[in-house]
């Protein structure tokens, strides 16, 4: 579904991404995990094509086709989301009114279907149902914010998701909700696949990882399977800080 | 709704006696007292090119929502509000797009105990256009418990040749002013995070205007929609 080829990217003179490789077939679930400062968020953000960064090398396909120069907007409309670690607060636009607009791009959704589908989100991850009317993130916690992704994922039934962090700022029973919720919404869109960029495997208990990736400047060091996650909480990531040669396995 | 048509009003003097939500056709100068014990909302939307000098008097206990929309190519509007009675509180929200050059001189003057105010300016500058905002916010001695807030800002689309002068003259101890200003484009993480969602820029910018200029006026749907109709206009 998703595949990145020799991947370099550069923020100003500096570079983030170096020669990133990764392959996700559809359904599969993909954990991401590394230290502060890897690169990790940058290459979420590379994928949706926002302009800060500048790709200097390599290629990322969706379904076969290089998206790599397109517009944030249209690499959306493709089917990718990105649950943002940091949700962004925008002033007078409310969750429901962007949300309808955005929907409407792709599809003409009549305002019952889509209340209908707003209010079941809103269920499911356990909001108040006023959260989508006030402005986007305006004084939300930040479990809220992170639930608020969550609730557009689920109305927007994107087909590859990146949820980078969204583990942080959740305590215990909103992690599990939105654990329940992903897991959930990936029994009801099996073709759906899932990047996880995480820190810690606590999230990946309620997502099952077909995969896992530890990253280091800018490229992946090793590809195992959840076991990797519980080798690196006990160890750390100190073996692939020191470790520049990649081992990276061919998926 | 009731409206008020001021050029017919040949008393320099509008009393609000009833509470209720009241939309004024302006002209010129007027000053208009709410009486005691009321409170009211009242729309100002303007697309002229009138320059105006309002004074409001609100007596004690009172609660007054001004919500008050520009789309002019030269303004210069004078807002003085004089909280008088005690318990009292304004919102005052001024939302403008400036065609060529508005100019906006905004006085609140605290002048009891336990008074509020709320003054939101949010102007919208195309191609290079200007806006001047003061914003003097005033608590007099004597009027302890009293809270006042200033935002400001203005929206930039160019170069920037607008102006903000946010002024807070607090003469009393146990009170709360705050202020702020902002003169800068939207922001490109704002931008970012409406095109991840699948909105192109026109769509995206389309949404954050609406919501920067009326997404806090708290208006009926159908004049919401007859304000957007009206931004679209000038933003197209």
């Amino acid at each position: 579904m998703l595949k990145i080829k020799n991947l370099y990217v550069n923020i100003e003179d500096k570079e983030i991404l170096n020669d990133f490789n990764i392959n996700i077939g559809s359904g599969e679930v993909h954990a991401l995990m590394g230290p502060n400062g890897t690169g990790k968020s940058t290459l979420s953000k590379v994928i949706l094509g926002n302009k800060k960064y500048t790709v200097k090398k390599g290629n990322i396909y969706f379904e076969g086709e290089d998206i790599t120069k397109l517009s944030t907007d249209k690499i959306a409309n493709k089917g990718i989301f990105l649950s943002n670690q940091l949700p962004c607060e925008i002033d007078g636009v409310s969750t429901a009114d962007f949300l309808r607009t955005a929907l409407n791009v792709k599809e003409d959704v009549p305002l019952y279907t889509f209340i209908k589908k707003i209010n079941s989100a809103l269920k499911d991850l356990n909001m108040d149902e006023s959260m989508v009317h006030r402005s986007i993130n305006k004084g939300f916690s930040g479990g809220e914010k992170k639930k608020n992704e969550i609730l557009q994922m689920k109305v927007l039934e994107p087909k590859f998701i990146i949820l980078d962090e969204i583990d942080s700022g959740l305590d215990v029973d909103s992690l599990k909700i939105v654990g329940e919720n992903v897991t959930n919404y990936l029994k009801e869109h099996k073709d759906s696949s899932v990047l996880i960029i995480t820190h810690y495997p606590r999230i990946l208990e309620y997502i099952k990882p077909d995969f896992v990736h530890v990253m280091n400047d800018g490229q992946i060091k090793k590809t195992g399977t959840y076991e990797l996650a519980l080798e690196i909480e006990k160890n750390g990531y100190e073996t692939y800080k020191n470790n520049s040669a990649s081992i990276v396995s061919e998926l | 709704m009731n409206k008020i048509v001021l050029e017919e009003i040949k008393s320099n003097c509008v009393e609000f006696k009833d509470n209720g939500r009241y939309l004024i056709e302006e002209y010129k100068n007027k000053k208009f007292i709410v009486k005691k014990g009321k409170n009211i909302i009242i729309d100002i939307f303007n697309e002229n090119d009138i320059d105006s000098n309002y004074i409001f008097d609100i007596e004690e206990n009172s609660s007054v929502v001004l919500n008050i929309f520009d789309a002019s190519k030269n303004i210069n509007r004078d807002v003085s509000i004089n909280i008088n009675g005690e318990n009292s509180n304004i919102i005052l929200s001024i939302s403008a797009i400036s065609l060529n050059e508005n100019n906006y001189n905004i006085n609140v003057y605290h002048n009891n105990k336990n008074t509020s105010s709320k003054t939101n300016i949010h102007a919208l500058a195309l191609d290079n256009n200007k806006i001047f905002i003061k914003n003097n916010g005033y608590i007099k001695k004597g009027s302890q418990k009293s809270k006042l807030n200033q935002d400001n800002k203005i929206i930039i689309m160019n170069d920037n040749n607008s102006k903000i002068e946010p002024n807070l003259f607090i003469d009393e101890y146990d009170v709360e002013a705050s202020h702020g200003a902002y003169i800068g484009k939207f922001d490109e993480e704002e931008l970012f995070y409406l095109n991840s969602r699948g909105l192109n820029d026109k769509e995206s910018y389309n949404i954050l205007i609406n919501g920067f200029l009326i997404g806090e006026f708290n208006i009926e749907e159908n004049i919401m929609e007859k304000l957007k109709d009206i931004i679209y206009k000038y933003v197209k």
